[in-house]
């Protein structure tokens, strides 16, 4: 009876997993020189890129860092559920990832909210809350408590870096992207 | 799975005072090459005994290095000749019982969403299980009373 089910069910399990190899290769591949260049064209669409690992966050492995040939080409790779979380050997290694490009806007509402929250982190941290969280990583200063002397911590000057870069921008938002990982392989 | 998740919840709680998955090295290095070559890069390592750790480097900008090792990496201040090299090495019991306390999987969130079920069904049953003085009407209450007000506490004070 067995031998009727296993055959298969094995045979079932390999076209299964033939098939998502498949699926993957028909995605296109987009040098990361290219996708830097062109970013917008290709928001929504999957993709593969290949890359060096410049960095997995070492707090749970959610997100990493691909770099190019060109060290200024750099992007960031979040991990989705079906690969759940990078491991800190990858760093070093070339990978080929199958991902989302994805976009974030910051326009002046983003800007205010965060002000807000800043603001709400300040007061959680005078009241001696030490664990408030700063979801914005691209402000990546020391915390709302520390400031430069002239009362204005590092997040407060990046916002406020930010908002003028948004005031300039003719579309009224800058745009940051970044990839949905959907699965990857690392390269000999 | 309670001391997965008591073991690793006492890890992350201290994420600003240790890194709770790797034992971090850092050891300092001098750089004194003239170019960035991987001539150069090869004796740099072979110098403090990495050439075999090798994997990868480049330049994030012209005055920086970062050499890739296994399990570690090396960052060059290409202008002042100074480097660090850091290594991580996964602390046992706490990289695995950390990992699975990230959520790595859609299939490992739902398990672990049964077992915090369980936990509830547990806390709530568990009030009504022993009778007599021990129990809810007796030193029960106390007790219960207790794990209610300390968090209830900490809520009316910092929220």
């Amino acid at each position: 009876m067995l031998k009727y089910i296993g055959t298969p069910a094995l045979m079932i399990l390999l076209l299964i997993g033939c098939g998502s190899k498949t699926l993957e290769q028909s995605y296109p591949e987009v040098a990361l020189a290219q996708l830097m260049d062109s970013t917008n064209q290709f928001v929504g669409d999957t993709i593969r890129v290949a890359g060096t690992v410049d960095h997995v966050c070492k707090h749970g492995g959610k997100k990493m860092f691909l770099v190019g040939e060109n060290p200024d080409h750099r992007i960031k790779v979040t991990a989705g559920t079906a690969i759940g979380s990078y491991s800190i050997d990858m760093e070093g290694s070339d990978v080929m990832v199958t991902a989302v490009l994805e976009e974030m806007r910051v326009d002046e509402a983003y800007l205010s909210n965060w002000e807000a929250e800043l603001a709400e982190e300040v007061g959680a941290q005078q009241a001696g809350d030490e664990h408030a969280e700063d979801e914005h990583e691209y402000a990546k200063g020391e915390g709302p408590g520390e400031g430069d002397g002239m009362g204005k911590s590092p997040a407060q000057q990046q916002i406020d870096d930010l908002r003028e870069q948004v005031c300039a921008a003719e579309s009224g938002y800058l745009s940051f992207y970044s990839l949905a990982g959907l699965s990857y392989e690392v390269l000999p | 799975m309670t001391l997965i998740y008591g073991l690793s919840g006492i890890a992350l709680n201290h994420l600003a005072d240790w890194n709770p998955s790797y034992e971090v090295t850092r050891h300092d290095m001098e750089w004194t090459a003239k170019a960035v070559s991987p001539e150069s890069v090869e004796a740099f390592l072979a110098g403090y005994g990495y050439e075999r750790e090798y994997k990868q480097h480049y330049q994030p900008t012209p005055d920086q290095l970062k050499i890739f090792l296994k399990d570690g990496s090396v960052i060059v201040d290409l202008k002042a000749g100074k480097g660090v090299v850091e290594f991580l090495k996964r602390r046992p019991i706490f990289f695995e019982v950390n990992y699975l306390h990230y959520n790595p999987k859609r299939l490992w969130t739902w398990f672990s969403d049964l077992f915090c079920v369980a936990l509830i069904l547990i806390a709530i049953t568990g009030l009504f299980i022993i009778k007599g003085k021990k129990g809810i009407t007796g030193r029960g209450a106390w007790m219960t009373a207790l794990g209610i007000l300390v968090p209830l506490g900490f809520l009316l004070v910092y929220l």
